[in-house]
């Protein structure tokens, strides 16, 4: 059987036709992912670079848990969250479950660790010097963190595309706090996931060319980015 | 089997020599507890009034032995219509299932559309977990919605309706030259329609409701939905 020359052909086909189920997959795949990283990351870089600057106290134990939190398994995340967001949960009143919203809750929960880490041993691992002269001309934490952000920022572009590639291939917040809801809440991976198991393995093989397109624009997006910030 | 059209054409054609129906269950239109229901007072004025009469299932002698898949009443079109109309949730299975197969009958159309209609595409289970979520409402067989109620909010809706039946059959295949297998075939055949299996069937029970019905039984003392009108 002609597994993948059927999987490619069908890809090609669902993109130049437009199959709706196909596209909203993809869109919704990447604005939820974008959205989860502007969250994770504007909370994340902040505090991981903090934490490698300034070395407060409790601080190595908080570092020991964001990297436990980096190797968490999206189904846990998926469950924890639809355990706050269902019904019986503190946070029914706020009706997201199965809606975007709560994949990028969940998408951002994961981005989350992976920026706080990568940003943290980035600021950690910073020249002592170039702390030393932001202090000695009298700067306070605040400008010491802003010249570590623009030494480490290298980690940053590092930690976005990691980020991106968990957040875009996740499937296990998808199901459980989108619910994989056709033309709503189906993301790529459950597309897939979903296309498999009813048998349809040409298109979901092309939802999964799709899917390894996406993750490759965005490391030949971060790969160029780092190239020009060396120069 | 439960495909009654395709079942009488399989026999039909020569491929079966015999088909009897050996029991029945049904689908229910669930949703949210009457309390939540907005504006579902409406629903049942529209209704009440409107085929009490016809919306009653016809079991009588003459209808024995063709159970195929009845026309919705105008009770239960009525009842769709009203929900598509307002824009009330609605989770669909959209996985092409038996259950599926039937809800697109329901409708009358391949794929109803307006922004409260959601498809999850998987199981029965996944689905009614949404809807019930969701605050939604679906159709789902019998069985599935007993096993799972005491976790969930959902109630019955409608539950009498002929459209809202699902006969099952079995079909004695054509012999196809081994004599053993095919005695074995009638010995099954025989058991499935025999007094000991009909006992079996009648004392199927998930959580405290029928699972299954014999062809020539009624629903009682099934489940009933809140807008199946008075008892009878």
């Amino acid at each position: 059987m002609d597994f993948f020359g059927e999987g490619f052909r069908e890809a090609f086909r669902l993109l130049l036709v437009g199959d709706a189920d196909t596209w909203h997959a993809i869109t919704l795949s990447i604005w939820t992912s974008l959205l989860a990283l502007a969250c994770g990351g504007a909370l994340g870089v902040p505090l991981g670079t903090w934490l490698g600057v300034a070395r407060p106290r409790g601080g190595r134990a908080l570092v020991f848990v964001l990297h436990v939190a980096m190797a968490m398994p999206t189904v846990v995340i998926g469950l924890l969250l639809y355990g706050l967001l269902s019904r019986r949960g503190p946070l029914a009143g706020l009706e997201l479950l199965y809606t975007p919203w709560a994949i990028v809750i969940g998408q951002s929960l994961l981005a989350f660790p992976i920026f706080a880490s990568l940003a943290h041993g980035a600021a950690a691992g910073l020249d002592p010097r170039v702390l030393e002269t932001a202090r000695t001309h009298g700067g306070g934490t605040a400008l010491t963190m802003r010249l570590a952000l623009g030494e480490t920022r290298p980690a940053t572009v590092a930690a976005t595309m990691l980020a991106f590639g968990r957040c875009v291939t996740e499937l296990g917040i998808a199901l459980a706090v989108g619910g994989s809801l056709r033309m709503h809440t189906r993301t790529l991976p459950t597309l897939i996931s979903l296309d498999t198991s009813r048998g349809e393995f040409g298109r979901a093989l092309a939802a999964g060319v799709i899917l390894v397109l996406l993750a490759c624009g965005a490391a030949a997006v971060a790969f160029a980015f780092l190239g020009r910030s060396r120069r | 089997v439960h495909a009654r059209a395709a079942e009488d054409a399989f026999v039909a054609k020569g491929h079966g020599l015999e088909r009897k129906d050996v029991w029945w269950n049904r689908f229910l239109l669930v949703g949210p507890p009457a309390a939540d229901a907005r504006d579902e007072s409406a629903l049942w004025a529209l209704t009440v009034g409107e085929g009490m009469e016809r919306a009653r299932p016809v079991i009588g002698s003459e209808e024995r032995g063709d159970r195929s898949v009845a026309a919705p009443s105008p009770r239960l079109r009525g009842v769709l219509r009203f929900l598509a109309a307002h824009g009330w949730l609605f989770v669909s299975r959209g996985d092409r299932s038996g259950t599926h197969q039937r809800e697109l009958e329901l409708w009358g159309t391949d794929r109803p559309s307006w922004p409260g209609y959601l498809e999850t595409g998987q199981g029965m289970g996944p689905t009614l977990t949404i809807a019930d979520e969701k605050g939604a409402y679906t159709l789902t067989d019998e069985g599935t919605y007993l096993r799972m109620r005491r976790g969930l909010r959902l109630e019955p809706v409608l539950a009498e309706d002929p459209a809202l039946r699902n006969p099952y059959g079995a079909i004695l295949v054509k012999p196809s030259g081994d004599s053993a297998r095919a005695a074995a075939a009638r010995r099954l055949y025989d058991w499935l329609t025999s007094d000991a299996c009909r006992a079996l069937v009648r004392g199927l029970a998930v959580d405290g409701g029928r699972a299954f019905f014999l062809p020539d039984e009624e629903a009682t003392g099934a489940l009933r939905g809140r807008l199946d009108g008075p008892p009878r």
